[in-house]
């Protein structure tokens, strides 16, 4: 089993400056880790929710954010954001 | 020589051959507005239709589903109307089972009888004379009847066709839509040209049978409505008054047979699922369940695009979930198991070499495609479990809230759907995470869906997360077997 075989197609893999923009709003906005409070993520993947989801503005991903706290019990989280604030 | 007159078998055949056929129409009407749409091949790929029978348009910047394109139709064309898919299959399935056991008393009364002569030609030259005859009613005028025969040349070859072409024509081509046939006789699609030829194919044989309905009505009227009634109701061209009288009472007594269908239907859909459904199981359990698929499409038979019927979890831990490729995503096994287990999604992959299976889907509604389907057998699952004897039904619990996620939907809850766990075994049923070589797509319900290639597609349920073995579903939602079969009244088996 290779690391591609998982890879979501849905999935937009993003560059370092945008993840860097990403982080930027998680700060702006104060996020938190709703398991351990934590202030410290990592960026991962996005997800274009606009088309799939129902309820979501056209513009709406999933940023994917990991808790940097290695005792986080539940570590995977995500930051919903307009496509303009990070892509 | 046999006296080629109208025997009681004959006349009470016409006159419930009537019902049937009306009810036919008006049930398959109602079956095509579910999707609207009309393809060659196997494929339904949007834009490829040849024929459509809705003004809707789609979005294109929003996932819409196959639920948003159901049409609703009136009551007059359709039966029951009014978007009742599940209505409209209750009544095309039991009409249908009537109709075949009809038509097979009337092949065999015909022969028996000698009254085969009426239809079978005896010389080519009848199609001359056929000619002739239809060249006769242009001038409006009546052509003469075939020496010592009821019918002129044309009428007798139309009745030969309907007969013995249209009829089992329709029996075939409907056949061809069944997914537990299409999945033990691949070839038997094949022969028609592919699932949606023979959809296409059996929409002209409706017409075909809406278009003789019309003829022959002009023909009574124009040959004497009150003798030809005489005949098909007394035997004998007398007591005219009567006849007429009689023939109307006949018609309608059939129209009120379909407002009583139509308003049952709507009125208490429930009573009709059990009542039709009771006798439609039955044929269908010991004719269609012994079918297993055995279907392998070549890679060039995949469907370039392969539609959606439901939306995905619009839930906010579901789409977290998405985004980290499912990490987080378990499987809860549990029920009537010696041994229940939750299982990641890499367990799952882990479980052992992945099945992939290339076949063919066929919706409720009526579209279908070739896709490829890689996963765990759900045998496989069982081994690892080990139902207890108890367990007669596995029921999968999704993802998926229909009230929140599907707006086109009529109900509301959780959606699940209960297998019988006689298929469970089958070869190609399938605990799917892959799609046509990639993870399996959201909108196709990633991370985990089953595949069960002998029933419709709405039993395979998507986006699952839990698998419960039980004895008895009754005291499950609404106690039908799967929420489509709650809510919007499907049957539980479906092998057609």
């Amino acid at each position: 089993m290779t690391a591609t075989d998982t890879r979501r197609p849905e999935i937009t893999v993003l560059t370092d400056e945008q993840k860097s923009r990403a982080l930027e709003e998680v700060r702006r906005r104060a996020g938190t880790c709703s398991s351990c409070g934590g202030e410290q993520f990592i960026v991962g993947d996005a997800l274009y929710l606009g088309f799939l989801f129902v309820s979501e503005n056209l513009d709406a991903y999933m940023v994917a954010l990991t808790c940097a706290n290695p005792e986080c019990p539940a570590p995977r989280r995500g930051i919903r954001l307009p496509a303009s604030q990070f892509l | 020589m046999v006296v080629l007159d109208y025997p009681a078998w004959l006349r009470i055949e016409h006159w419930v051959n009537v019902l049937f056929v009306t009810l036919l129409i008006r049930s398959g009407i109602e079956i095509v507005a579910t999707h609207p749409k009309l393809y060659r091949g196997n494929d339904s790929r949007p834009g490829a239709e040849w024929a459509r029978f809705t003004r809707k348009t789609m979005p294109t910047d929003k996932l819409y589903d196959t639920l948003d394109e159901e049409e609703s139709y009136s009551s007059l064309v359709s039966l029951p109307g009014h978007k009742n898919l599940g209505m409209g299959r209750h009544w095309h399935f039991v009409t249908v089972i009537g109709w075949i056991l009809v038509g097979i008393a009337y092949y065999i009364l015909l022969f028996a009888t000698g009254q085969w002569h009426r239809y079978v030609p005896y010389s080519w030259s009848i199609f001359a004379e056929a000619w002739n005859d239809i060249l006769t009613y242009l001038s409006f005028k009546l052509p003469p009847l075939l020496p010592g025969e009821p019918l002129d040349a044309i009428q007798k070859l139309t009745y030969a066709g309907v007969i013995f072409l249209l009829a089992p024509f329709q029996i075939f081509t409907g056949a061809a839509q069944s997914p537990a046939v299409e999945a033990h006789f691949p070839w038997y699609v094949r022969l028609w040209g592919g699932r949606q030829t023979a959809r296409s194919l059996h929409f002209f044989g409706l017409l075909g049978f809406v278009g003789f309905i019309a003829v022959h009505l002009t023909m009574i009227g124009l040959w004497g409505w009150p003798q030809l009634n005489a005949l098909m109701i007394f035997g004998q061209a007398r007591h005219l008054g009567w006849a007429l009288a009689a023939s109307l009472a006949i018609v309608a007594a059939i129209v009120v047979v379909h407002i009583a269908a139509t308003v049952w239907s709507l009125k208490s859909p429930r009573s009709v699922q059990r009542a039709l459904g009771f006798v439609i199981n039955h044929g269908r359990l010991v004719a269609l369940r012994p079918m297993v698929s055995r279907q392998r499409y070549p890679q060039s038979a995949l469907s370039p695009e392969h539609r959606v019927n439901g939306k995905p979890p619009d839930s906010d831990d579901y789409k977290v979930m998405a985004v980290h490729h499912f990490v987080d995503w378990t499987l809860h096994v549990g029920g009537l198991v010696e041994h229940p287990m939750t299982l990641t999604l890499a367990d799952l992959r882990a479980l052992g070499d992945k099945q992939t299976q290339r076949v063919l889907h066929n919706c409720v509604q009526g579209w279908s495609s070739v896709g490829e389907w890689g996963g765990v057998p759900l045998r496989q699952l069982l081994e690892l479990v080990k139902p207890l004897p108890q367990a007669r039904h596995i029921c999968f619990l999704t993802m998926q809230d229909a009230g929140r996620d599907e707006p086109s939907a009529e109900g509301a809850g959780q959606f699940y759907e209960v297998l019988d766990m006689s298929l469970a075994r089958h070869p190609q049923c399938l605990l799917a995470y892959e799609m046509n070589g990639a993870p399996l797509p959201i909108e196709h319900g990633a991370p985990l869906r089953l595949r069960i290639e002998n029933q419709v597609g709405f039993k395979m349920a998507k986006w699952i997360s839990r698998i419960e073995f039980i004895s008895d579903y009754h005291a499950i939602g609404q106690g039908m077997g799967g929420w489509r079969e709650d809510n919007v009244y499907y049957d539980k088996d479906v092998e057609v």
